[in-house]
């Protein structure tokens, strides 16, 4: 096919030269545009400097693994007698334990102050989003105290007919 | 001037220095992969985590690597199944479905700096959440990350013709989802 017959027929005109550079100017644009094309149209961002650090923050993470593992042999006689010590006494421990305790555990028998500190420790770790979740809709919120006060009366009665001195969870 | 996954897996196989290859292959790599997984878990920090994470596994397992696959498939897949596995035990941590937990990422991302996708971009995120899993791997890596069908077989090792099918059927369910949200 001659050249002059791929634009037949039509009035369709082109810049002079157009053609003569364009491979180099797409391979500019492509290259320039690397990053872009990996993340194309996402609307996600990565820290300014933050691709130049990784190889740096991988291998110090990397030195610190190796300095903390230290191999030692599990068939030297010390660790033999350690180790089956240890069990010993787990067994000793938890036979104890079960001919004292034969009762189930349940939720009742756990100390408020135990939960409580078990939560102040970050065990459990709630967000603001799964607290809300957690409470759900069901609760109505609208009835609030200024609505509808309770009277003095029936606080002070519920407070002498109720020892509440363990329902009460103190903050420092 | 980046080294080429050629020249690495060359070296690799000539037991050169391992410090030396890990910063090339994190150099080559580290951009790729930090989008892979940041598509997946939606959010930077725990991105990087696990592209730290991932880095550190290669360079665990790289004497293991015996240039039978290709090293950037090899790579995908660590990336993928680390991701996969964060965002499982993210899911069981918080007791929900990894479904509701994608939501919960996709919705996060409103307060998130380092997110400052356009409203179509964010409806966008939804509908992705909304997909199965394998349907989001796949939709992300094509749509996303411009991967050829081929590289995206031999990452997730299935068939092109099925990551054909899930890529169609994940576009279709994107386009109903835009369309009647």
């Amino acid at each position: 096919m001659k050249e002059n017959n791929l634009n037949k027929n039509n009035d369709f005109k082109i810049p002079e030269g157009y053609f003569d550079h364009l491979e180099d100017r797409l391979m500019d644009k492509i290259e320039n545009d690397h990053s872009l094309s990996l993340n194309k149209n996402t609307g996600f961002k990565s820290p300014d400097g933050y691709f130049e650090s990784i190889e740096d923050k991988v291998f110090a993470k990397i030195n610190e693994r190796k300095t903390k593992t230290k191999v030692f042999s599990l068939y030297n006689k010390k660790t033999l007698i350690t180790i089956s010590a240890i069990a010993a006494s787990l067994l000793l421990f938890f036979s104890i334990q079960s001919i004292n305790h034969n009762n189930e555990l349940n939720f009742n028998a756990l100390d408020l102050a135990d939960i409580n500190a078990y939560i102040e420790q970050g065990n459990i770790d709630l967000s603001d989003t799964e607290l809300v979740n957690l409470i759900g809709e069901e609760i109505d919120f609208t009835e609030s105290f200024e609505d509808n006060p309770i009277d003095d009366e029936a606080v002070m009665d519920y407070l002498n007919n109720n020892d509440i001195e363990n329902e009460i969870i103190y903050f420092d | 001037m980046k080294p080429s996954e050629e020249q690495i897996v060359i070296d690799l196989k000539s037991g050169k220095d391992i410090n030396n290859m890990m910063r090339s292959i994190i150099t080559l790599y580290k951009e790729r992969l930090y989008w892979h997984i940041r598509n997946i878990v939606k959010n930077h920090d725990d991105t990087d985590d696990i592209l730290q994470n991932v880095f550190i596994k290669v360079f665990q397992n790289i004497s293991k690597f015996k240039g039978e696959s290709k090293l950037y498939s090899w790579l995908y897949r660590i990336a993928t199944n680390e991701s996969i596995t964060f965002l499982n035990k993210q899911a069981a941590k918080k007791g929900i479905s990894n479904e509701e937990l994608n939501t919960i990422l996709v919705s996060n991302l409103k307060a998130d700096v380092y997110y400052d996708g356009d409203e179509m971009q964010y409806k966008l995120q939804l509908a992705i959440a909304s997909l199965p899993q394998k349907q989001q791997l796949v939709f992300n890596m094509k749509y996303f990350q411009d991967l050829k069908y081929k590289e995206m077989s031999e990452i997730l090792e299935t068939s092109e013709g099925a990551l054909k099918a899930s890529y169609h059927l994940a576009v279709k369910k994107i386009e109903d989802f835009i369309k009647s949200n």
